[in-house]
């Protein structure tokens, strides 16, 4: 509802369109005649911006959602929203899900506040969390509104300044915590939750099986306070 | 009942009238305390402007709506209540809140900076947030007598006014709750000694709003119990009075071999993990998931007499055999909350007044 608003907190999915033809120019190498899997507005990574890129990489046909059929600018004659028997289709690999594939979407949240607590205190609902040490913790302003699973309360980490920093304590509806130790982020810094793995970043793929779902489920249910910025 | 425009389409129903119902009963079970209802993350799933109307007619006298965004799109919408935005990052608009009348949660220095700045001739309202336990947002004991300081500084020079003091319960064990209930009233005390009295204290959400009265004080924040879903593990949104206010609904839309298709998957925000437990209603009955896909789900139907375009139930008021969006949450390990906030965006909302 706030995407790409400027007006509050940041919330970006970054679509990384190159690293999108690069998966493709591979698949097509092996299989020329692939169906794209654009389904559930290409997994979260916005339909609008990757289906005229698949057709401009060589991709013929692109399986979509029922509620996708139209795409304004897209000939309707290159979607298609009934299986193909004969034809494989590609998910996960070309969105960089999964193997060697190259990550398209990074997922990345604001710092909105940093505090120091003491050894023993609780951290967010039902204190399901406590420290051990003393700690300076940092507030991400992403929550399971947004598609940040709940399950992934204590379980998942995000990169913040050049470090993996662990979630702690229950995912809330709008944000959540992180523990950065001695090291003290400033508001305003961006949190990666998940993104390329040859840049630090850890992978839509662990988040997804620490919550018990696959990827494209993970990146399908990003909600809409979440701006594609596609690049 | 649910006949009408849409209801041959996979949908999402928001009953207002239930909604109405359980304002109303929160509203007067806390009275004298306000009841501010919170209408972040569109609704709760189930829709900002009409949920927003439909409180302020029921019992609540404010709106908490997070950020600042949320609340500028109520006022485009003529909603004219106060509404209460705590959620900031640098980017916020601070100026476009204060001139649209938004009221202002300051938690840190480097908001009340930011917000003083943007004060035109008019002056923010703010309610100065402390943490009593929490460690999200929130001044710390430590931060608290510097953060009123320099408020009532902002105060004397007409930038702002202190409205509010506030803070937000941990729902962990009473002890606790009770602990941050003591931590609060020291933060008043410390504030009331530095010459700060705001005429409004706010703490309570759902949770301690129904169960512990001494925390109600001003105002309480009512939401998920709103949405007729209980904020207790051991007390379901039925036990409490409260009536659910979303249904996921869906026809059948192919049968073969006794197993029966929706076109409602995992792309809906339907519970990955829950499946292999979840059930769904059909007339009144409760059959098993079988799988889901991104866009689809199977259904168990043998032996029974179920036809294509009848209607399945995947959450709904409980009273018509179906499953609850509780189920649902203890059928994926996770609350009530998460069910409806993450309800389908790419379904139809349908208002419904029963």
């Amino acid at each position: 509802m706030n995407g790409g608003s400027t007006a509050g907190v940041r919330r970006t999915a970054h679509i990384d369109l190159s690293a999108f033809r690069h998966n493709l120019g591979a698949l097509l190498a092996e299989d020329e005649n692939f169906v794209l899997d654009a389904r559930a507005d290409a997994y979260g990574h916005g339909a609008a911006h990757l289906i005229p890129v698949a057709l401009l990489a060589g991709v013929s046909t692109i399986r979509v959602s029922a509620n996708q059929a139209s795409i304004p600018g897209i000939k309707r004659s290159f979607l298609m929203t009934v299986p193909s028997v004969r034809r494989n289709l590609v998910g996960a690999w070309a969105y960089g899900l999964e193997g060697n594939a190259t990550p398209v979407m990074t997922l990345s949240g604001e710092v909105v506040a940093v505090k120091r607590a003491s050894a023993g205190a609780g951290v967010s609902y039902g204190y399901t969390h406590r420290l051990e040490e003393d700690t300076t913790l940092a507030l991400i302003a992403l929550g399971y509104a947004d598609g940040v699973p709940r399950l992934a309360s204590n379980q998942t980490s995000v990169l913040l300044r050049g470090a993996l920093r662990p979630l702690v304590g229950r995912v809330a509806m709008d944000q959540f915590v992180v523990d950065c130790g001695s090291s003290t982020p400033t508001v305003g810094d961006e949190a990666v939750l998940f993104g390329d793995g040859g840049r630090g970043h850890p992978l839509a793929s662990d988040w997804a099986a620490r919550t018990r779902r696959s990827a494209l489920e993970l990146t399908a249910n990003l909600g809409s306070r979440v701006a594609r910025v596609a690049r | 009942m649910s006949a009408g425009i849409g209801s041959a389409t996979a949908r999402i129903e928001i009953d207002l009238g239930a909604f109405r119902h359980n304002v109303q009963q929160l509203s007067q079970l806390v009275a004298p305390a306000r009841t501010m209802l919170a209408v972040k993350a569109n609704a709760y799933g189930h829709g900002l402007v009409p949920l927003a109307r439909a409180a302020l007619e029921s019992g609540a006298d404010s709106l908490a709506v997070l950020e600042v965004p949320t609340g500028l799109a109520l006022r485009t919408a003529g909603v004219t209540a106060p509404l209460f935005a705590w959620l900031h990052g640098v980017s916020t608009d601070f100026a476009a809140a204060i001139e649209a009348d938004i009221e202002l949660g300051v938690s840190a220095q480097w908001q009340l900076d930011a917000i003083v700045a943007a004060a035109g001739e008019k002056p923010a309202r703010v309610h100065l947030k402390v943490d009593t336990g929490l460690n999200r947002n929130g001044a710390s004991a430590a931060e608290w007598p510097g953060l009123v300081r320099s408020a009532l500084a902002a105060e004397t020079s007409g930038a702002v006014v202190v409205a509010a003091i506030w803070s937000h319960l941990a729902d962990a064990s009473p002890e606790d709750d009770a602990d941050a209930l003591a931590r609060f009233r020291e933060a008043v005390a410390v504030a009331a000694s530095l010459g700060c009295h705001p005429p409004l204290l706010h703490l309570a959400a759902s949770s301690a709003g129904i169960r512990m009265p001494e925390a109600r004080l001003d105002l309480v924040r009512f939401g998920i119990a709103a949405y007729g879903i209980s904020p207790f593990d051991d007390h379901s949104g039925r036990d409490l009075g409260l009536r659910p206010v979303m249904a996921l609904r869906a026809p059948v839309v192919s049968l073969e071999d006794g197993v029966a298709t929706i076109a409602v998957g995992s792309g809906d925000g339907v519970q990955v993990p829950a499946i292999g437990s979840a059930e769904v209603g059909i007339w009144g009955k409760r059959h098993p998931i079988l799988s889901m896909t991104i866009d689809s789900i199977t259904i168990d139907v043998a032996h029974s007499m179920v036809a294509i375009g009848d209607e399945v139930t995947l959450f709904g008021p409980g009273s018509d055999g179906a499953p609850t969006a509780e189920e649902w949450a203890a059928w994926g390990d996770t609350i009530g909350d998460e069910i409806v906030a993450r309800a389908s965006e790419r379904l139809p909302r349908v208002y419904l007044e029963t």
